[in-house]
C-alpha cells in the first residue's frame, strides 16, 4: 500500500518540534518546517551544561523570502548570550528546500558556534498571516526541537593551542611599606595564538621531552644540560629569556625583568658578607642614627659617623 | 470505524508503538531471556560517541536501588558510553524527557527518549546487571552519527583534567614557552634568575615580594665583584695619615680612631 513520504507526514504534525497541546495564539503552520538538524559545536554550551534545548525563536518575512531564526539555551544560569542561527527560504523556491547554515564563528578560529539544516515545506499558510516586513516571535517553550535532532559536540575535541608565559618577576618600587606581590599577567605571543594542525614540541635549554606512544604520553622534565646546547642567548641577559622575538631587554639594566645585574649589587662590605653587617664604633667614633636638624626626628635608613675626640683623650 | 487510524500521528506517538530506534531484527531480550525491553519503551535516540560508531547496541542495563544505568557499546567496546536516570527524577517534563549519554571522559555522546511510564518497568527489577547480545538491541543506523578521532581530541595533564576546546599552555616558575618556526613550541627551563622565591616558610601559597637589593651607599656602587669598601683616609690629603681606622672584626665592621692620649 503506498504511503506518504516523510516530509509529507511532517507537514501535518509538529515534527521536528516536540508536540504540545496546540496553543490558539500559535499561528506557525506545521507545514512550514518539516525537518531540521542542529550541531552544537565546541563553543556553544558552557562546560558545565548538562541539558539544553533548541527552539524556533522567530520567523521574519522579507521582500524576497522568510528568515527562520533558532536559538538555544542550557541549564547554566545566567545563560551566556547565544549566537542565533538563521535560515533563509526564498519566496519563489520549491517546497522541501534544504538550507544549510552556520552561525558566526567562535573567537579563536573560523569555527561556527553552531550549525544545522532546515527543510521547509509549503509556505502558503505562512504568507497569509505574515506580511512583508513582519516578524513573529515565539517563546522558548513553544517550538522546541526534538532532542534527537541535536548533536552536542561540547568538550568534543581540542581545537587550538595558544602559548603564553607569566610575565617576568619585576623589581618592586622602592617604597615603604613594601608592596605586596601582585598577580602577574600572562604574556601571549600574538603571532603564535590559536595553533592547530600538526604541532610539535621542541626541547629548549635544560629540557627533556619524552614521548611514550604506548601510553599516549608526553613527559616534559627539567634536566640540567639537556635539550638545546647553551648559546650566548642563555647568559647574555642574566639567564632570562625573551618571551617573543620582539621583546627587548630593559635599557637600564639589560634584563628583561628590569632587575639589577650581579655586578650592580653590593654583596660584601670590606669583605664582610651579609645577611647582617654590624658597624661598631671604636674609641673616638660615634655611630648614631641621623637626626634631621630641622625636625629633630630620626631620618630613616641613615646613620651618622663622626669622630668624638673628647672621648679619646683629655686635652689640657 | 474499527479500522480507523490517525493519518498523521505525531512523531512520538508514531514511534512509541514501533521497534524504532532499534533495528527491525532486534529481539530486545537479555541473553538469558529474563528481561524484554519492549518495543514501546524508547521513542527516539541519537548517538555520537567519539571513537566508535559501529553497530551500537545496549550492552547492559545496570539496576541499582537508586539509578538505572544503560550501557551502550559497539562491536569493539561493550562499554563505550552510558546514561542513567533516577526513577524519581521525573523525566516527563518537556525539556527532560531524555536520558543523556556520556563517554568515559564525560563528553556528551547522545541521548535516548522515553517516558517515566515506559521506564517504570525497570524500577521493579531486582538490582543487578542485565546483559544483551549485540543483535538483540542493535540500533538502526540512522540514529548513530559517526564521530571519528582524527588528530588530538584532548590533553590530559597528570593532574587528571580533560582539556578540550581552545587551550593555553602557560610557562611559569622558570619555564619559558616560545615560538620556533611554524607550529613548533620550544620549551626552555631556565629557572627565574632573580627575585622569585616561594613563600614556603610562611605556609606556602604565595610569593615573597621581590628583594630590594643594596645597590649603592651614598651614591657609590660596588666593584665588578659586588664588593664595597670603606677606606679611612686623611681629610685634607687623601692617602695621608689619619687617626681613623676601618677594619673587619668577625662579622662586624669596626670604625675606630687611634692615637696617644695627652695628659
Amino acid at each position: 500500500m503506498p504511503r506518504t513520504g516523510f516530509y509529507n507526514d511532517n507537514e501535518y504534525r509538529a515534527y521536528p518540534f516536540i508536540y504540545q497541546i496546540p496553543d490558539p495564539d500559535d499561528r506557525l503552520p506545521t507545514s512550514a518546517i518539516v525537518d531540521a538538524g542542529i550541531v552544537l559545536r565546541l563553543s556553544a554550551l558552557p562546560a558545565t551544561a548538562t541539558t539544553y534545548t533548541v527552539w524556533l525563536a522567530s520567523v521574519t518575512r522579507t521582500i524576497s523570502g522568510f528568515l527562520f531564526t533558532f536559538k538555544y539555551n542550557s541549564d547554566v544560569a545566567p545563560a551566556p548570550a547565544a549566537t542565533p542561527l538563521t535560515f533563509f527560504r526564498h519566496d519563489t523556491a520549491d517546497d522541501w528546500v534544504i538550507a544549510y547554515e552556520e552561525s558566526a564563528s567562535a573567537a579563536c578560529l573560523e569555527d561556527p558556534v553552531w550549525s544545522g539544516f532546515l527543510v521547509t515545506g509549503p509556505l502558503v499558510d505562512l504568507r497569509e498571516f505574515l506580511a512583508i516586513g513582519a516578524t513573529i516571535t515565539f517563546l522558548p517553550t513553544l517550538h522546541v526541537l526534538e532532542p534527537a535532532r541535536i548533536q552536542n559536540l561540547q568538550r568534543g575535541y581540542l581545537r587550538s593551542i595558544s602559548i603564553g608565559n607569566y610575565d617576568h618577576m619585576r623589581v618592586a618600587a622602592c617604597v615603604d611599606p613594601p608592596t605586596e606581590p601582585v598577580e602577574r599577567a600572562i604574556v601571549f605571543d600574538e603571532s603564535f595564538k590559536c595553533l592547530h594542525g600538526d604541532i610539535r614540541f621542541k626541547e629548549g635549554y635544560n629540557c627533556r621531552i619524552t614521548q611514550t606512544d604506548r601510553t599516549n604520553t608526553i613527559d616534559v622534565t627539567a634536566v640540567y644540560g639537556a635539550g638545546a646546547k647553551p648559546t650566548d642567548e642563555l647568559c647574555e641577559h642574566g639567564g632570562e629569556l625573551p618571551f617573543t622575538a620582539e621583546e627587548a631587554a630593559q635599557p637600564t639594566t639589560d634584563f628583561y625583568s628590569g632587575g639589577p645585574k650581579c655586578s650592580e649589587l653590593i654583596t660584601t662590605i670590606n669583605g664582610l658578607a651579609g645577611p647582617t653587617v654590624t658597624l661598631v664604633s671604636g674609641i673616638g667614633v660615634d655611630i648614631n642614627a641621623t637626626i634631621d636638624p630641622d625636625t629633630g626626628l630620626v631620618v630613616p635608613h641613615s646613620m651618622t659617623i663622626k669622630l668624638n675626640l673628647n672621648a679619646h683623650a683629655n686635652c689640657t | 470505524m474499527t479500522d480507523a487510524r490517525i493519518l498523521y500521528p505525531q512523531f512520538r506517538d508514531e514511534q512509541s508503538a514501533s521497534r524504532y530506534p532499534f533495528a527491525d531484527s532486534a529481539s530486545l531480550k537479555t541473553t538469558d531471556g529474563a528481561l524484554n525491553i519492549g518495543a514501546d519503551t524508547f521513542i527516539d535516540a541519537v548517538f555520537f560517541p567519539i571513537g566508535g560508531a559501529r553497530q551500537l547496541y545496549i550492552a547492559a542495563i545496570i539496576v541499582s536501588t537508586q539509578t538505572i544505568t544503560f550501557v551502550v557499546g559497539d562491536s569493539v567496546n561493550a562499554a563505550l558510553i552510558s546514561g542513567r536516570y533516577a526513577p524519581n527524577s521525573g523525566l516527563d517534563s518537556l525539556d527532560n524527557s531524555r536520558i543523556e549519554f556520556y563517554d568515559d571522559y564525560g563528553r556528551p555522546a547522545g541521548c535516548m527518549l522515553s517516558s517515566q511510564i515506559s521506564l517504570a518497568k525497570f524500577s521493579g527489577l531486582s538490582p543487578g546487571t542485565y546483559t544483551f547480545a549485540p543483535a538483540a538491541t542493535e540500533f538502526v543506523s540512522t540514529v548513530v552519527i559517526p564521530a571519528n578521532e582524527p588528530g588530538v581530541r584532548a590533553i590530559t595533564p597528570s593532574s587528571g583534567e580533560f582539556l578540550t576546546g581552545d587551550i593555553c599552555l602557560i610557562g611559569d616558575h622558570g619555564v619559558v614557552l616560545r615560538k620556533e618556526g611554524v607550529n613548533v613550541i620550544r620549551i626552555d627551563i631556565v629557572g627565574v634568575p632573580l627575585f622569585k622565591r616561594a613563600l614556603c616558610e610562611l605556609g606556602g601559597g604565595g610569593l615573597l615580594p621581590p628583594s630590594r637589593y643594596l645597590k649603592t651607599i651614598n651614591g657609590c656602587g660596588p666593584d665588578e665583584y659586588g664588593s664595597f669598601t670603606f677606606t679611612a683616609t686623611g681629610h685634607e690629603t687623601p692617602g695621608g695619615d689619619t687617626v681613623l681606622r676601618v677594619y673587619p672584626n668577625n662579622n662586624a665592621l669596626v670604625i675606630d680612631a687611634v692615637g696617644r692620649g695627652i695628659s
